[in-house]
Parts: C-alpha cells; sequence; structure tokens
C-alpha cells in the first residue's frame, strides 16, 4: 500500500539538463527518448538525491553549454516533491517521521520538497551533495539555499536504487552488496546457531578433503610453504564449500529449469534470463523490504527493463515489474514496453542542442474515448513513433510504399536513421496520432490528397486538436485541385515515366523471352484516362515501381515531384536535418 | 539505560496518558525526573504515531531534559525547547502564510524599534503633522512604542476601527500600531513581543496548521507552569484549540519568581484547571522528596512550612558556622570544598569536583573575599549575572549607573523606568511625553524637580554633580567616583555605606581595566559602558559564584551560602522596607537554600572591616535560628577542628 508519491523531479545545472521539470506517476513512469538525450542522467540525478548508494561526483555532473567554461560556482539542483497519495494530508506515519518538514496547505495539501545540490566545496577542492528542505514548491531559484535540518535517514526510508542495463544474477551472487547479497547476509541467526552451522560445515569440508587424495596432497605440499615462511603450525585449509556463514552468498546458485530441459545453474543461461532473474531478485529483496519497514516508500530506477529479452517476453516483463512494490521510473527503448505503459506516465526526453527536454501528454484535453484510441491505434500498433522524431503521415497506400524510399534518396539515408515515421493511418483518423505527438513534442507532418471530402475532414480535425486550418500550417501538404498522389505525378509531367514503368513491369510478366519481345511489339500507348486506371487497379505494386522509377531518373531535378519536393523542403527546415548528425555526434 | 526507581506517586504521573494533568511538585520532589519519565514512558509505550511538545523555562531546563532524555535514541520525536524558541521555530517553519518567507530578523533594541516608529510617521504626511506639531517628539515616540508593546503582551493585533468607542489618541496609537507592524513585516523583522503575537496569530488564522501541530504532538508538556503569564498560556491554549486535552502542567506556586512579566500561577491552577475541565484525579501533587537531602528538607521546612516530605534515605548535612571574620570565612570555605573535592561524601554518589558545588552570597560582595582568594589558590570559578545586567548593588549607585546609561542614549525607555521605580517616581511616568531634552543630562536635571524624599534629593544632587564630571569631551570618571566616595563617606552609614563602597570600588575597577585596554583617544562613556559589558561574558567552568537571584533554577551537591548575619541576609533595605518585602526576603533564603542537594553549609563572619577601616560586629541571621540550626562557633583561623558550640540563641 503505498501512502506517499514522489510526485514531482525539478532538474537545474545537472549534466545535460540545463533546467527541466518532470511529474513522475505514482506506480510506474515510463521514459522514452533517442539515445542520449538524457534519460539515464535524469535517472542519476534521482540516486544523486534519494540513491542508497551515490556514486561519485564531479565537475562533470554540473551542466556546461556549448563552447562555455564551468563557472566554479555553478550548482546542480536536484528538487524533488514528495506529496502523501492519495492526495491531502499525511499520515500518522509519516508525520511522526517528518514532523515539521512537512510544508504546504496542512491538513488540505500537504507535501515535502527537498532540494539536493551538488556544489564545488572551495575548502576541500571538490564537489559535495548538501541537501536541505524547500519549503515552498516551485523553487525556481537555484540559487536559493536554507540551513534546514532534513528529516532523518532519508535514504533509508524514500531509498532509490538504481538498476543499470548491465544487470545480471551471475554478477549479483558473487558481489555481497548486490540485492542478493543483502538478502542472502540477512540471516535472523544466533552467534551459537551460526557458530554451530559452522562447525557443521568444517567438518563437511574436513571429510570431503580427507576423502580427496589430490586435496591432501596439496594441503600437505602447501603446509610446506606456511612453515618457512610463519613459523606457525595453523595449517592450510583448503574448503570445497564455504568455511563461514557471511559467505554464504558465494556458495549458492540458482538453478534454473525450463519445461522439458534439464536444469541448469544460472551462469549456463543465456543474459536475457540473468538480466530477467536479477530484477526477479531485486522483486524479492523490495517486498521483504516492505514488511520490515515503516514508513517506507521504495523508489526503483530501471534501465531498459527489456535488456537481452525477445519482444514477447518484453511485454511480460512490464507487468511483473508493475508487481514490484514502490514506485518505478523505467526507461526504455523497447515499443513493446512504452506501448504498455500508462499514457500519462510516458515521459519523452529530447535534446535541443546541448539541453535534455521533457515532454508528456496532456490527459486533461482527452476523453476516456481519444485515450483509448491512442492506445489501441497508436500505442499498440505503432509503438515504435514514441522514438521518432518527426511523423509524416498521410492516407494513401502509394504513400506509405514510395515516400520512405523518396525519403532515402532525398537525404542519402533511411528514415530510421533520420528518426522519421512514416504513418500511413490508412481510413483511420488522423487526430490520436497528432495528440500524441503534440503531447510527446514530436514534429509532424501531413501528406494529404486533395479530394473535397478529404479536406473537409482534415480541416474538422484540427479543430478537434485546437489548431489552425490546413492552410494555415505549412506542416501540412495538400496536393491541389482534388487530385491524389498519382494524379499528381501525371499532371506534373511525369506521364511518359509511369508508363514506361508500367510497360516493363507488364513486360516482366512475360513467360519467356520470346513472349517478352511479342508483348513489347503489341504495346499500345497509354491514355492518361487508361494510365490512371493501371495505377488506381495496382497501387500497392505500382507505388514501389514509381519510386524507384523516380529516384532513378537522369535528371536530378525530376526526382522528386512538386509536392514531394515540397513536402521534404519544409521537413529539412522544420527538422534541421543535417544538423542531426553533428548533434550526435557531438554528445558521443 | 538503567530506569530511575520511581514512587508510586511519581509512577502515576508517568504512567499518565490521555486528558488533562495538573502536576504540583515542590523543588526535589523529582518533578524534572518525573517529566522527563512521563516522556520516555510515552515514546517508549507508543499507541500509534506522534511526537511530544515539551516546553520549558530556561534553555537549561531544556538541555537537562534532552540530556537525561538521552535523546540520540528519540531523534525529532520529542521537542524539548522554551515556548520563545518553539514560537520562533514556528514562524521560521510557518510564517511564509503570513508573508515570512526567510528566518525574520529580531529586533529586540529600543533604538531600531523607534527607527521603525519614525518611519511610520514618515510615511503619512497626517502622521508627519502630527509629530511635528508634538513638541516632545522622542517621549511621544517612547509612549507610543510601550503602547503597542503593552497591545502585544495582552495578544492584540492591530484593530484600527473608527466604529469602536476609541478616544482619539487610541485610535492613533492603533493606526501607529498597524503601520509599526506594517514596515516591521516589510523588512522581515519582528520585535521581542512579536514572537508570541504572531505565533498566536499563525494560531489562530490557520486552524490547518494548528490542527497539523497537533496531529504532530499528540500530548504536551509545560514545566515550569507556575511562571506562564497571559500570553504565554493563552497561546498553549490556542495551540490547543477546543479538543486537544493532552496537556500537562508542571509547576510549584510556591517558587513563582518572574511576577514582574505579568506571570501568575493562577494560569495554572485556576485557568487551566477550568479550561481544559481538568478533572479533580489528574490534578496530582508530588510532596516526597527525592532531591534534597534529610537535612536540607528539615530546614527548609522550618524556614517555609510546607508540606515537603522528608526523605530518609540520604541524611546529608547542614550546618551553621560562625568565624572571627571574612578572612577565616572564605579559608574555611576554600578548605572544606578542597577537603570534600578530595575525599569526597558518603551522601553523594561518585567524585564532587568544583562544579557541582557553589558559593551563594546574598549580594556580589559578600563573595569578594572569596574571589580574591581563589583567585590565589588558582580554583577554577565563574561569576554568574542575573538577567537584568545592571552592575551596581546599591540603590546610590544603581542610579548613577542607570544615569549613565540615559547620558549615552536618551532615549533608553528601559533604563529610564527603572530610575524612575528606584527614585519612587513611577507616576512621573505621565509626563514624560510633554517634555522634551537636548541631552541625558538635561533629563536628569528636569527629574530631579519632581523628587520628594528629602534623603532622596540630597543623594540625587550629588549625583548629578558626578554625571556632570561624565559629559563633554573629555570624561572624568575619576573626578566622579571622588564625588561619590566623598559623599558616601559623610552621609552614609554601615551597611549602606559599604555597599556604596564597594560599587564604586567595582566601578573604579572597571574603569581601570578600561584605560589599560583601550587607547586613551579614544576614551568615551559609551565605549567604556561597552567594555563592561563585554568582559562579563558568562562562561561555566569551576566553582560557581552565585547571588540569591542568579542562582535561580540552579542545583548543586554542595552549596556554601556566606554572609548568614543580619541585615546581610536578610538585607538591610528589607528589613526597613519590612512587610512584603521580609517575605520575599525570607523566600530568598529558601531558595538560597534549596540549592543545594546534599550539603549546606551557612556561615558568617562575626565581625567585618567596612571598606573605610571600621569593624562591625555581626550577628547571627534570624534565619539560622528559624531553619533551626545549631551555630558552630569556629575560634581560631587556624584551628578548625577546636570549637565549642554555641548555645542556639533561641534557648536564650
Amino acid at each position: 500500500m503505498m501512502t506517499i508519491t514522489l510526485q514531482e523531479v525539478k532538474i537545474f545545472n545537472f549534466r545535460s539538463i540545463k533546467e527541466m521539470q518532470v511529474t513522475l506517476d505514482p506506480a510506474v513512469t515510463v521514459l522514452v527518448g533517442a539515445n542520449n538525450t538524457g534519460k539515464t542522467n535524469f535517472l542519476r540525478a534521482l540516486q544523486i538525491a534519494l540513491g542508497t548508494n551515490h556514486p561519485f561526483i564531479g565537475k562533470e555532473d554540473i551542466f556546461i553549454a556549448k563552447d562555455e567554461i564551468l563557472p566554479k560556482e555553478r550548482a546542480a539542483i536536484i528538487d524533488i516533491l514528495l506529496v502523501p497519495h492519495p492526495d491531502g494530508e499525511f499520515n500518522e506515519v509519516w508525520v511522526e517521521h517528518w514532523g515539521n518538514a512537512i510544508q504546504g496547505e496542512l491538513g488540505v495539501k500537504e507535501f515535502v520538497a527537498i532540494r539536493t545540490r551538488i556544489r564545488y566545496d572551495s575548502d576541500h577542492l571538490r564537489y559535495v551533495i548538501e541537501q536541505c528542505i524547500l519549503k515552498k514548491w516551485p523553487n525556481t531559484d537555484p540559487s536559493f539555499w536554507e540551513k534546514t535540518a532534513l528529516p532523518r535517514k532519508l535514504r533509508e526510508v524514500i531509498p532509490l536504487e538504481f538498476i543499470d542495463a548491465q544487470r545480471d544474477i551471475y554478477e549479483d551472487i558473487r558481489n555481497r552488496s548486490s540485492f542478493w547479497g543483502r538478502i542472502v547476509a540477512d540471516l535472523p541467526l544466533a552467534e551459537p546457531e551460526v557458530k554451530e552451522i559452522e562447525s557443521i560445515m568444517n567438518d563437511i569440508n574436513e571429510r570431503i578433503v580427507n576423502t580427496s587424495e589430490g586435496l591432501k596432497q596439496v594441503k600437505k605440499k602447501l603446509e610446506l610453504l606456511n612453515q618457512t615462511i610463519s613459523h606457525s603450525d595453523k595449517g592450510v585449509s583448503i574448503t570445497p564449500i564455504t568455511r563461514k556463514l557471511r559467505d554464504l552468498n558465494r556458495g549458492i546458485d540458482i538453478h534454473f529449469q525450463s519445461e522439458g530441459s534439464e536444469s541448469f545453474p544460472l551462469s549456463y543461461h543465456g543474459m536475457g534470463t540473468r538480466s530477467w532473474s536479477s530484477l526477479l531478485i531485486f522483486n524479492a529483496f523490495i517486498s521483504h523490504q516492505v514488511e520490515k519497514n515503516n514508513p517506507y516508500h521504495p523508489l526503483l530506477a530501471l534501465e531498459e527493463p527489456e535488456s537481452h529479452l525477445h519482444p514477447h517476453a518484453q511485454r511480460h516483463v512490464f507487468d511483473q515489474m508493475k508487481d514490484i512494490p514502490g514506485q518505478k521510473i523505467v526507461s526504455t527503448h523497447s515499443p513493446y514496453i512504452a506501448s504498455q505503459a500508462n499514457l500519462t506516465a510516458l515521459r519523452r526526453f529530447s535534446r535541443k542542442g546541448a539541453e535534455t527536454q521533457v515532454s508528456q501528454i496532456d490527459m486533461n484535453s482527452l476523453d476516456n474515448e481519444s485515450q483509448r484510441k491512442i492506445r489501441r491505434q497508436v500505442l499498440n500498433t505503432r509503438g515504435e513513433l514514441l522514438f521518432a522524431r518527426a511523423l509524416v503521415l498521410f492516407e494513401g497506400e502509394t504513400e506509405e510504399q514510395a515516400l520512405p524510399i523518396l525519403a532515402n534518396a532525398y537525404w542519402n539515408k533511411h528514415p530510421y536513421e533520420l528518426g522519421i515515421s512514416f504513418i500511413g493511418v490508412g481510413g483511420r483518423d488522423y487526430l490520436p496520432f497528432i495528440r500524441v505527438a503534440e503531447g510527446l513534442g514530436l514534429k509532424w507532418f501531413i501528406f494529404s490528397d486533395g479530394e473535397e471530402d478529404t479536406l473537409k475532414k482534415l480541416n474538422s480535425m484540427l479543430k478537434k486538436a485546437k489548431l489552425n486550418d490546413y492552410q494555415h500550417i505549412p506542416e501540412i501538404i495538400v496536393i491541389e485541385q482534388g487530385d491524389n498522389f498519382e494524379q499528381h505525378l501525371l499532371n506534373s509531367g511525369y506521364q511518359n515515366e509511369l508508363e514506361e514503368m508500367i510497360k516493363q513491369h507488364e513486360l516482366e510478366n512475360a513467360i519467356n523471352e520470346q513472349h517478352r519481345v511479342a508483348l513489347e511489339n503489341r504495346w499500345q500507348p497509354l491514355t492518361a484516362e487508361n494510365l490512371n486506371k493501371k495505377l488506381k487497379e495496382a497501387k500497392t505494386t505500382y507505388a514501389p515501381l514509381i519510386a524507384e522509377a523516380l529516384i532513378n531518373l537522369p535528371d536530378e531535378n525530376r526526382r522528386f515531384p512538386p509536392k514531394i519536393n515540397e513536402l521534404f523542403d519544409i521537413m529539412e527546415q522544420t527538422l534541421n536535418l543535417l544538423p542531426l548528425q553533428e548533434v550526435i555526434n557531438e554528445s558521443t | 539505560m538503567n530506569q530511575p526507581k520511581l514512587s508510586p506517586e511519581q509512577q502515576r504521573v508517568v504512567h499518565h496518558r490521555d486528558g488533562p494533568l495538573l502536576l504540583v511538585a515542590s523543588a526535589g520532589t523529582g518533578k524534572t525526573l518525573v517529566l522527563t519519565e512521563r516522556i520516555r514512558y510515552l515514546l517508549e509505550h507508543k499507541t500509534g504515531h506522534y511526537h511530544i511538545l515539551a516546553l520549558t523555562f530556561t534553555n537549561k531546563a531544556a538541555d537537562e531534559m534532552r540530556e537525561r532524555l538521552n535523546l540520540d535514541e528519540y531523534d525529532n520525536s520529542v521537542y524539548i525547547g522554551t515556548l520563545h524558541k518553539f514560537c520562533m521555530q514556528t514562524i521560521c517553519d510557518r510564517g511564509s502564510i503570513i508573508g515570512f518567507d526567510r528566518e525574520p530578523q529580531i529586533f529586540e533594541k529600543v533604538e531600531d524599534r523607534l527607527d521603525i516608529l519614525r518611519q511610520a510617521f514618515e510615511s503619512d504626511p497626517r502622521l508627519q503633522q502630527i509629530l511635528k506639531e508634538n513638541c516632545h517628539r522622542n517621549n511621544f515616540l517612547n509612549e507610543v512604542l510601550d503602547a503597542i508593546s503593552h497591545q502585544k503582551k495582552k495578544l492584540r493585533t492591530p484593530h484600527y476601527d473608527t466604529a469602536l468607542e476609541m478616544s482619539e489618541k487610541s485610535k492613533l496609537f492603533a493606526y501607529l500600531y498597524e503601520r509599526y507592524n506594517e514596515l516591521l513585516i516589510n523588512q522581515n523583522a519582528l520585535d521581542f513581543d512579536d514572537i508570541l503575537v504572531i505565533t498566536y496569530r499563525i494560531f489562530n488564522q490557520f486552524p490547518g496548521i494548528t490542527a497539523f501541530y497537533r496531529r504532530l504532538y499528540r500530548y504536551i508538556c509545560i514545566d515550569e507552569a507556575q511562571d506562564l503569564n497571559y500570553a504565554q498560556y493563552h497561546l498553549i491554549k490556542s495551540l490547543c484549540g477546543k479538543e486537544f486535552r493532552n496537556l500537562m502542567l508542571v509547576g510549584d506556586p510556591k517558587q513563582a519568581i518572574y511576577g514582574f512579566n505579568g506571570a501568575s500561577s493562577d494560569f495554572m491552577l485556576k485557568n487551566f484547571i477550568q479550561d481544559f475541565d481538568v478533572p479533580k484525579e489528574n490534578k496530582l501533587e508530588l510532596t516526597e522528596n527525592y532531591r534534597l537531602s534529610k537535612q536540607i528538607i528539615a530546614a527548609a521546612n522550618l524556614l517555609q512550612p510546607s508540606t515537603m516530605q522528608e526523605n530518609q534515605a540520604i541524611n546529608g548535612e547542614v550546618k551553621a558556622l560562625s568565624f572571627p571574620n571574612e578572612d577565616a570565612e572564605a579559608d574555611w570555605v576554600i578548605n572544606r570544598l578542597q577537603t570534600l573535592i578530595q575525599e569526597g561524601h558518603q551522601d553523594i554518589e561518585g567524585a564532587i569536583s568544583w562544579e557541582n558545588c557553589a558559593v551563594l552570597g546574598r549580594t556580589r560582595y559578600v563573595v569578594k573575599k572569596l574571589e580574591v582568594k581563589l583567585k590565589q589558590h588558582n580554583i577554577p570559578y565563574y561569576y554568574k549575572r542575573t538577567r537584568d545586567a545592571i552592575e551596581s548593588e546599591s540603590e546610590l549607585i544603581r542610579c548613577f549607573e542607570l544615569g549613565m546609561y540615559l547620558l549615552i542614549n536618551p532615549q533608553n525607555r528601559l533604563h529610564f523606568q527603572k530610575l524612575l521605580e528606584l527614585l519612587n517616581l513611577d507616576n512621573l511616568w505621565e509626563k514624560i511625553d510633554e517634555q522634551s531634552w537636548q541631552d541625558g543630562f538635561e533629563m536628569l536635571t528636569w527629574t530631579a524637580n519632581y523628587l520628594q524624599n528629602a534623603e532622596i534629593i540630597q543623594h540625587f544632587k550629588i549625583l548629578l554633580t558626578a554625571w556632570q564630571y561624565l559629559i563633554g569631551s573629555e570624561i572624568r570618571f575619576r573626578e566622579t567616583m571622588r564625588v561619590l566616595e566623598k559623599y558616601a563617606t559623610k552621609t552614609l552609614h554601615d551597611e549602606e555605606r559599604a555597599m556604596v563602597c564597594n560599587d564604586i570600588k567595582m566601578w573604579q575597577e572597571n574603569w581601570q581595566s578600561y584605560l589599560r585596554q583601550t587607547n586613551s583617544k579614544q576614551h568615551n562613556l559609551s565605549s567604556f559602558i561597552t567594555q563592561v559589558a563585554l568582559t562579563h561574558q558568562p562562561q561555566h567552568h569551576g566553582l560557581a559564584l552565585l547571588t540569591v537571584h542568579s542562582a535561580k533554577g540552579l542545583e548543586f551537591e554542595v552549596v556554601c551560602i556566606m554572609g548568614m548575619c543580619q541585615r546581610t541576609f536578610p538585607d538591610y533595605r528589607a528589613i526597613k522596607n519590612g512587610g512584603k518585602f521580609l517575605e520575599e526576603e525570607e523566600h530568598n533564603a529558601y531558595v538560597a537554600l534549596t540549592r543545594s542537594k546534599r550539603l549546606a553549609y551557612l556561615t558568617y563572619p562575626r565581625q567585618k572591616y567596612m571598606p573605610w577601616g571600621e569593624i562591625k560586629p555581626q550577628q547571627a541571621s534570624r534565619y539560622l535560628q528559624k531553619m533551626g540550626l545549631e551555630i558552630i562557633t569556629i575560634q581560631n583561623e587556624d584551628d578548625n577542628t577546636r570549637h565549642n558550640r554555641q548555645p542556639n540563641p533561641k534557648t536564650h
């Protein structure tokens, strides 16, 4: 039962984050965004504020703008806001724990706000971490500092555990400070019991050694060594099993058996199983802690729960993660995981120059139906768009096939590389996509047919999204005079090329070379009407062919029809496409 | 931690949980023990989650409780501190709701407050006019300040309401109060009275906050409740609100001392009982005495008939001794203390250190001889000053001292008021606002016109002469002292004269030390006074030298009370004035005696050297007789063992 929530985090000058505010979901917050957009930095910031073992800090943790020399007095600030859950007043356990640190409208809207500061301490010539209570929220002045006593045991009561993508149960078993090690070390045994068990273990060791001639020899020879060095006859002991209970973690192994197979020790399993197991061990650890401690509000910062898992398991891991007690903040690159998250719990990280920005969908503006639509039409089928920079939306099937090929030729890069998702919405609505894009700060473009009906629908959609008519939105490209894409090509003087393409395609249907020659000889030039008809009949067949034909034109100026040119042009301007390459280079 | 054994009557208090509780506990009945043990009990046997609020009267008492509780264990789940500290904390924690974003600054000085008031006048043309027309500007300002302070002590916030039937003056003052407070708040400042007023306002105006405090502090305990005043009591009452009943007041009406502050044990004995419906079974009293040894209780009970029950466990020691002179008296005291520290005492657990011992005198001069000898013997000691920070003991030199403060700062109302009280001119207070003076000396001269008493007129005449040497560019402190000394020799007698001479000597020493520490070009009266104040920084290491007044609230294993002779203790002034003064003096003797937990030695010299060389025979204090003590007469300072017992004077 959760009784509080880490509701909001505000960060100034931390690593790539100049200034950022993120609200968190009471259950699971999912951070998405391309690589190097600051997701991990955000989790690290939380770790510095609440982590049970916070990492080493240094000047690299302070934000610097491009071409800037770090001013010594600049401090990184991580503000966190803790509120009762459900809203209102803290229960008596938290009141007892925090006492007068509780702020806000008491009894109505209580909160505890804690500022963490990473500051250069010129007396000790190093960066230090300090914490104080904030009486007001938000406090937008990064230089504000108050000498207030921090609630004690902050990191014990609201511990944040950071689990990075490199987790591995095999490593955990060998590490005494891992969750595994901590569980194993927590044996409620009294001293005499420990002694008794250890003496039994010694007996076992002796028995094993005594039965092995080889080990006996080893022991004997090693004792010679001992004599020359220390003159003591304490002897050498060889312990096939551990001698001390506290080293138990070293000896324990987990055997994992999948259906119909032999049971294998974990080290024989693949990284997927090992990574996943590590997470399950964490669940065991936290579940145990929840029973022992009150007040207690564990936080889990988890990087890439999907790592090494196949898509189906990725969906499954999300469910298991939800079961871990406490509040979870998860960064992911998996559309399967992102798409399972609560819409309100999605945070998209992006970069503007050297700075991290974060956006989320404003749910207040969406009714249940819209939310359902987004889930069904966007997340379940096109989860990957959460990781894109821009969406290009259109209805036609031709466009769906042709646009990526044309774009590839235009920028000489695959659209995925550019972070562009081309999405054919088919007979459905643009609206859910627009809402997701607007909320998450994705750029979007529409490439629309010019039919009267289509345009009417388009404008009514824009109205619902509280946007201008399409005429006033340069990112919406509309084919003129009621035309569709094919007609646009015909009207733009590509008649010959299209005819040639159809001809070549039909000739390919020839059974043999003779047949082909015959067909070619019989070929009659097509009327505009027929051409159009043929194109319409086999849209999906011709779409890639059209694209291929266009990009192979010898005249470079004719490779991209006017409306396509118009679309790519506005995309290039808006997305600043060339500099994208630079951003990536700079950050790596 | 080993739990102290509790008597059944103590246990009843310790195990009390919900509901109001009044505990009357006289000195030594284990009041602090019971209070801390109750807090410990509430912390260790928790049902639910809560903190405890314990308010004490002094920081020292808070420290002691904290130490006894071993607070690390309970960390922040109990707040122990003075009411003022708690209020200050509340303003810091919650003040933003009424505009205090940062910790407010406290304006304690009259000058700072006057500045604010002047700004208030300047901010409004109408007020500017009023001030301009008033020919006694400074007095008028002071009067306003007093009126504001008076309102605040009654927890009244400014309410400028013309509809009320108020005199023009009251209306003006109310308006000024409002403007004054606005200006304070704009500067993020408070005056001292405000600390309670503002907290009271927060508690009343924001029920959410008070409700939160009641959620947080399920139990509230108030120590030394006999000294609660109007503002303090009502503040606590407003914190408790209508439904909160877990309030415990602990006090000893017999020890009420802060009467000047508007304090009254009525708040504890009457208002609390009534306001919180304290049932009969929750009115408890501790009578068994534990702190004090059997001997001390016996003597104290004789001095002030009280219901203190005897402590049979520890016998202790109370002895009265007389010595040929003050030197012998001081020698014996040092000797006795050294012996105790070396050898210990069967009635005192563990070793005795200088910190466990104190020497008391009715006035600071009683221990003067001792102080010199302590210095010679290199024995660590400190002298503890009283709260009012007036240096002199005799009336004449107190007047002189107060006059010096007024010469430095004629706006100093606090000291002017004290001076008028000393001169029996309280009624003059009203006339002050009609006056304006160029400087302090003119102010003092003006005061002289109203003196009635012939003796005081004579005193004052000489004081004016003395003060005159202190004004102008060059101060002639030595002349001043000479004038006063001459006058004392000529007109004063006996104790009065001795007291004045001692005071003069002290001021001369102060002056000497000032001269040694400053460049002659920088000499001026105000730097001199500052220097004097600075050299008396409190420290607490070694043997405590105390006056009866500065000993309040302190406890020691061993206490020597020196100068237990007539006209010293009781003081000659109390004898002269009689009546309630004499009553209070007996109270003082009771307090002095009960500062000791185990051993008390009451000593006096059979003769005293007056500062002018005369030898005056001394008689045993009437209190020694009242305490039923046999006086051991020490004949020869070299031999403490050979003495004969003088029969109790009572049997004569």
